[in-house]
């Protein structure tokens, strides 16, 4: 059966009251999960106050100022800071999204910050992406046709509108880990990021792999373990819907299973 | 490094998902075609459903032993029951994970829901009958 | 560091918190909804049979499983069924849109999932007054 409540060493517990900054005016409380593989103990929630005069707008701000200034244990991935590498993929504030595109100001009250939802925590707020890869390797995402071509392989731009919508994902992997059915059954069900991937490919005017690639998902796991919950549109900060392409593959699904 | 993976959904690695089981097709366009059927009945039979509320028994044999009312609960309990099988086969695919207990949770399901409609079907059959 | 050290360490790690920590949202919410009110059908087909049986059968038989639709319990029973198939086939509307690719915007997806929610008790509330004008 799957378990809906979290194994034992994996319950949270109330973790480490930090020291407020002093002389600060105004201060912003984020409670924060945090865990180490050193220490063999459980995962805890500290909490941290930071200097709001003297820090940026955005979680990810927070985040680098707590890492500067108070605690240079806490462990966090970060790249660009402007939403296009998808590294600070965290759930705050009760949804998966980017800290470095979720502003502060839209979150009342204490800001908590987990890491992505049913992973396995590498420390504090990375978790390991390893299945998540291996999904989007599976959907081979990349051009699959014949022959080489004699010269570039073109596209009107009718054919190259299609893949709008698509082709902007940074696969930080907010929509996959904010699917329940990809809670309980990532082993199998590629999960939304994969599968707005294996869209992208069967859209593309230049592949000829569509009735492959069709077929490939066509399984009651690796695609219809989608239920349409919409969790993954919901909190795609780059405002994709892999929900609308988990659609559209099911129709194609089931009109090459009828023919 | 072999960091040991989970994952069996590959095309690589002949795990025992390796095949496409094209099962779930079929399974979508069953559960479509027969919700479109539902929406009336159900519709309809809720209304039924509710007049049993609170009936002594020539109450409940004269809201159910007419003509329409036993034919739409009839058909609505047969094609729900179906319908209702395949939803809780789903239910069954996503939670249980044990290959042995899903198998054996997947055909007691089957003979639940043809046990259901079968007795729904004889017991309104015996109602609607002429006295 | 050798390969077994690693998946130890890998076999150590714990599992981040899930549905406790998720915000509730409505179109979660309705999904979950749409589940249970399908669940609770099956169950509640299968009492609904029993009542009807022990109503064909008569006599003895018909008192044993009257508690099925009368009393506190029963009407509660009966309204629960009511409202579980009105809820689960709005849910399948709203089902049926999603599939078309129709009202996935965000403010279409609030407006069903807020749908399903309000029309499940409207429809039962309406039904409801409406059976007891005709009775």
């Amino acid at each position: 059966m799957v378990e809906f409540a979290l194994p034992k060493n994996s319950v949270v517990g109330e973790g480490k009251m930090w020291p407020r900054p002093e002389g600060a005016e105004r201060l912003r409380e984020l409670r924060i999960y945090r865990w180490s593989p050193d220490d063999g103990a459980n995962p805890r929630i500290d909490t941290y106050f930071i200097d709001v005069d003297d820090c940026g707008p955005m979680v990810l701000d927070a985040l680098i100022w707590i890492k500067n200034k108070i605690d240079p244990t806490l462990a966090f991935r970060r790249s660009c800071r402007e939403g296009i590498c998808g590294s600070c993929s965290m759930n705050i504030d009760g949804l998966n999204t980017l800290a470095c595109t979720k502003s502060m100001d839209e979150i009342d009250g204490a800001i908590k910050i987990y890491p992505l939802p049913h992973m396995a925590v590498i420390k504090d707020l990375v978790p390991d992406l390893t299945i998540f890869y291996e999904q989007h390797a599976a959907i081979e995402p990349w051009l699959r046709a014949g022959r080489d071509p004699e010269k570039e392989r073109l596209q009107s731009p009718a054919q190259r509108a299609k893949l709008d919508g698509l082709y902007e994902c940074i696969l930080c992997a907010c929509c996959s880990t904010a699917c329940p059915s990809y809670w309980w059954n990532a082993d199998r069900f590629l999960g939304p990021a994969a599968l707005l991937q294996a869209f992208r490919w069967v859209q593309d005017s230049r592949d000829e792999a569509t009735k492959d690639r069709v077929s490939y998902v066509d399984d009651i796991f690796r695609l219809y373990r989608c239920h349409t919950i919409m969790n993954c549109t919901q909190v795609c900060p780059k405002s994709l819907s892999p929900a609308k392409a988990i659609a559209e593959l099911k129709n194609m699904a089931i009109a090459q299973d009828k023919a | 490094m072999t960091v040991t993976t989970k994952f069996k959904s590959g095309r690589t690695e002949p795990g025992e998902a390796y095949v496409s089981d094209h099962s779930g097709s079929p399974h979508a366009h069953f559960m479509r075609l027969t919700s479109y059927a539902l929406v009336p009945l159900g519709a309809l039979s809720a209304w039924w459903i509710l007049g049993l509320a609170g009936k002594t028994l020539d109450g409940v044999r004269a809201e159910i032993a007419r003509p329409i009312p036993a034919i739409v609960l009839l058909v609505f309990g047969v094609i729900g029951m179906v319908h209702a099988r395949r939803g809780m086969d789903d239910i069954i695919e996503d939670y249980v994970h044990d290959d042995a207990l899903k198998a054996q949770a997947l055909v007691a399901n089957l003979w639940a829901s043809r046990a259901i409609a079968a007795l729904w079907v004889v017991a309104i059959l015996l109602l609607a009958a002429p006295k | 560091m050798a390969d077994a050290d690693i998946d130890r360490l890998a076999a150590r790690r714990p599992l981040s918190p899930h549905l406790t920590i998720f915000k509730p949202i409505l179109t979660m919410m309705m999904s979950i909804a749409h589940r249970i009110t399908g669940a609770g059908l099956y169950v509640g087909m299968a009492f609904l049979t029993l009542f009807l049986l022990g109503a064909a059968i008569g006599g003895g038989a018909f008192s044993a499983v009257s508690w099925i639709a009368s009393g506190f319990i029963g009407n509660l029973i009966i309204l629960l069924i009511v409202w579980a198939i009105f809820h689960h086939l709005l849910g399948g509307v709203r089902h049926a849109l999603w599939d078309r690719g129709l009202y996935m915007d965000p403010r279409g997806r609030e407006l069903l999932a807020q749908g399903t929610l309000v029309g499940g008790i409207l429809l039962t509330v309406l039904v409801l007054i409406f059976k007891t004008l005709a009775s």
